[in-house]
Formats: C-alpha cells, structure tokens, sequence
C-alpha cells in the first residue's frame, strides 16, 4: 500500500522542464516531507499528486491502481490560502457538504465549533477555515493527504493546533501524508523521511 | 533619550455590520491599544491572525476600510495625525512596506515605480543610488514584475518605500513564503533602515524574525495587546517570557515544544 510515483515528468506550457524522471513512493500510514526553495516546483508536484495537473510522462498510482482521472480523488490537496479554496457564496455547512456528511467527531477533533457551520466563509479567520478545509479532505475513501505550505500563513499556536489535531486523524485511519514545507523545523517534527525536490529534478 | 515618533493612545477600532434588516451590531478590532515607536528603534507586533495586527497599521495610516469606527489618538513626532496631516507626511516621513509583493504595478517597469514621488530633477540619479543600496542592477530598472524573482521583487518593494526624508516605517508581514537567506536578507535591510535613525514598525506572525530584529516585541491577541516583551526573553523555554499568552506562542514553535497552547506534541 502505497503513493508510488515513477518516472514523471512535467514542465509548465511553454515553460523549462520541472521534472524529467521523478520517482519516490509514500508508504501508506508514512509522512513524506518536500523541501525546496520557492519557484522550485514544490506545489506543481503537489497538484500533480492530487490529479488537479496531468503529467506529460511515467506514472502515478495509488496502492497499486492508476490515479483515477475522474470521480473521486484518493489523494487530497489541502492549499496554503483557503480563502481561496472555498466558494464565498457558499456558508460554512454547505462547503462541508459538498465532500461529505463529515461526522461530528471529525469536527470535534479539528475544534470546528457547531455555530461556525451556518457563518459564511468571509466570518472566520484563515485557520478557522483551513480547519474545514482539512475535515472536506478526510472523506471516508481519501488514502493519501499532501499539505501544501497548509500552515505557513498562521501564528505558531493555530499551526501547532492543527497539525495536533491531523497528526491523530491521520494515525488513526492510516493514512499516508506528503508535507510541503519550507520550514524545517516543521518537517523534523511531522516526517519519518524528507525529499528535496531538487533531487527529482 | 531619543525621540518618540509614533504614539497610539487608547486606539479602538470597530466596524459597524448589518445584522440583518436595519439592526446593525459593531464588531470590534482593535480595543484600547497603547505603544510607543521611538527613533531607531525596531519594534515588532505579532500575534494570530485576526488579533488586529493589520488593523493597527491600517488605522495608522488612515486606510482602514469605510465601515470602520476609530477612537483614541495618533501621534507622530508628537502631533495629532489627522488627514490633512496624513496628506503631508504619507510617502514622505511615513512610510508602508506592504505584505504582497502584488501591490507593486505589472504594467510598470519596476524603476518607474521606485522613482515615483522623487523630485523629478534627481529621480533617476536616487533611484540608482536607491537600486545599488538593495542589490539590484541598473539593468534591472527597465523590466516589470513578471521578469524578477520573488526575492528581487521584496527589494525592489523596499526600493519603492526608502526615501531620505522617512522618520517611520511600517512593514506588514515582509517575510513570509521567503527562504531563510531572503528573510535575514529582509530583517538586515529593516535594520539597516533602524541604525539611520527610522522609526521601524514591524508587523509579523513570524515570532523568530521579531526576537531577531527588534528590541521590543509587542503581543497581540483577540484585538488586545496583551504585553510588550523584551526580544531577549524569546530564548529557551521563554521562562524569561512575563505574559502566559506569549509563553505559548514561544513554545508552539516546532523548534521549541510544538505545544499548542499547553498541550504537548506527541506523534
């Protein structure tokens, strides 16, 4: 069981290549951290985890099957700006809504308050809503998490909070996680293993 | 004892909301906030998001949004700030690095922009001088944002803020999405800006490069300033910290407990 990407490759349109023949694997239940710095392409790899960007060459696939093109994406991408991740016309429950019935521990265990639900995206703070961005990720069939920069633009007690609180999500049901960072003190605390991102060039 | 340029007395700042209907509710932003910026000095304000840390530079600098209610007072080198004295003194003795390098124009070549408001007699002569002082080529002025790097495009923002005549600089959140050498690149240039003699703001959630580059570390949380530490006492176990809730920024860093607010890390 595991993220299993081989030989990829993948340069923007009309861009320079970003990678040619990349290769590493995420165990499942394991958390991958990627360093680089920025304009490296640390949140093109992410994408192209995710299945949100296609790559031109080699192949990622998913505990042993391809990564599904359409329908449900196992591997879930969680976005630096969340304000930018989520429908400002939409309240909060029905932003929820739209991944799954997200069941009340989930919410508990992210310190998502009910009263929160029925606010509008423009009432919370960037880590209230990254909270739910999080709880839209763990849909009951999503097997793997990249966290892109998910905490860089918060103070160090909402980061901490939050990675608390996905830390014992993500043991519990055994999913595997890849950690884009370019704090390292972050990924010494969250990864079993780290990938610079220069290295898959 | 030097001079005090900026002084906040007793600032609130609310916004009047429609809370359906006509009936309308006030959500406060900033409540009963009192610091002091003395020439030279680097004093740093951090806090959550959403503690009021923009609010401060926004009132400061008169563009809070429509809706906002301001009360207390102002000072800069000891008079009122008030719009007309905004008029005069904005661009000129105060000064505002924003927080995204978007804010700079992506139809203007980069040195345009920096010249603008220089005395057009000797504009392009300071904006050269202006261009050596933060590393960038004369070459460099000729191109728009889209060609720099998002290193460059930081120094060309302190390019754009820098003038002679500058007593107070307010720079909000200049460092995040930099790797390390960008950022002490950021706070050399804040402190640089210091030693002449300016009057520098900063506002940060990075609790590291405040304990950095300043003397005097403010705390903000839910609109208050809850303390002003010594950016000494940012060290170890931040036992030297006076107030718990900076004790709990300090040791919510990963490199220090990954506490969150008392709670241990585990994995």
């Amino acid at each position: 069981m595991a993220l299993v990407v081989s030989g990829l490759g993948y340069g923007h349109p009309g861009g320079r290549t970003l990678y040619r023949d990349a290769s590493f694997r995420v165990e499942a239940g394991s958390v991958v951290g990627v360093t680089g710095p920025s304009g490296s392409g640390k949140s093109t790899l992410g994408a192209l985890l995710a299945g949100d960007l296609r790559a031109r060459s080699g192949e990622i696939t998913v505990d042993g099957a391809p990564l599904p093109r359409r329908g449900f994406r196992p591997v879930q991408l969680i976005h630096q700006h969340p304000e930018r991740a989520v429908n400002h016309k939409w309240r909060m429950r029905s932003v929820l809504r739209e991944s799954h019935a997200v069941p009340r521990r989930t919410l508990d265990l992210l310190g998502i308050r009910s009263e929160w639900l029925d606010r509008w995206p423009a009432e919370l703070s960037g880590g209230e809503l990254q909270r739910f961005c999080i709880a839209r990720a763990l849909h009951p069939a999503t097997r793997y998490l990249v966290a892109d920069e998910m905490t860089a633009m918060f103070d160090a007690i909402t980061q901490a909070q939050i990675w608390h609180a996905l830390s014992g999500i993500v043991r519990e049901r055994g999913l595997g996680m890849v950690v884009i960072s370019h704090e390292p003190a972050l990924l010494d605390r969250l990864c079993d293993e780290r990938i610079a991102v220069e290295r898959l060039r | 004892m030097s001079e005090p340029i900026l002084t906040v007395s007793e600032l609130g700042v609310g916004f009047v909301q429609y809370a359906g209907g006509l009936r309308t509710r006030t959500v406060t932003g900033i409540a009963g906030l009192d610091l002091e910026v003395r020439e030279g000095e680097v004093l740093a304000v951090i806090g959550a998001s959403g503690s009021g840390k923009t609010l401060l530079a926004q009132a400061i600098l008169g563009i809070l949004p429509r809706n906002a209610d301001v009360t207390g007072e102002i000072r800069f080198r000891g008079e009122r700030l008030t719009a007309a004295r905004r008029r005069r003194t904005l661009g000129r003795e105060i000064s505002y690095i924003p927080q995204s390098v978007t804010n700079l124009d992506p139809l203007m070549p980069v040195g345009r922009q920096v010249r603008i408001g220089l005395d057009p007699r000797t504009a392009r002569q300071e904006q050269r001088r202006l261009f050596a002082r933060y590393d960038l080529a004369d070459e460099v002025a000729g191109l728009y944002p889209f060609e720099l790097s998002g290193g460059m495009l930081r120094r060309v923002l302190f390019a754009t803020s820098v003038r002679d005549t500058v007593r107070l600089i307010i720079a909000d959140e200049p460092t995040p999405g930099l790797h390390a050498e960008a950022v002490a690149e950021v706070l050399r240039h804040l402190r640089e800006l210091a030693a002449e003699g300016v009057a520098v703001l900063l506002i940060t959630h990075d609790i590291l490069s405040a304990a950095a580059v300043a003397e005097r570390v403010a705390v903000m949380n839910g609109g208050r300033l809850v303390t002003v530490e010594s950016a000494s006492a940012f060290t170890g176990d931040g036992d030297g910290l006076g107030h718990p809730f900076a004790r709990d920024l300090w040791r919510a860093l990963p490199q220090n407990r990954f506490s969150a607010g008392g709670v241990e890390w585990h994995w």
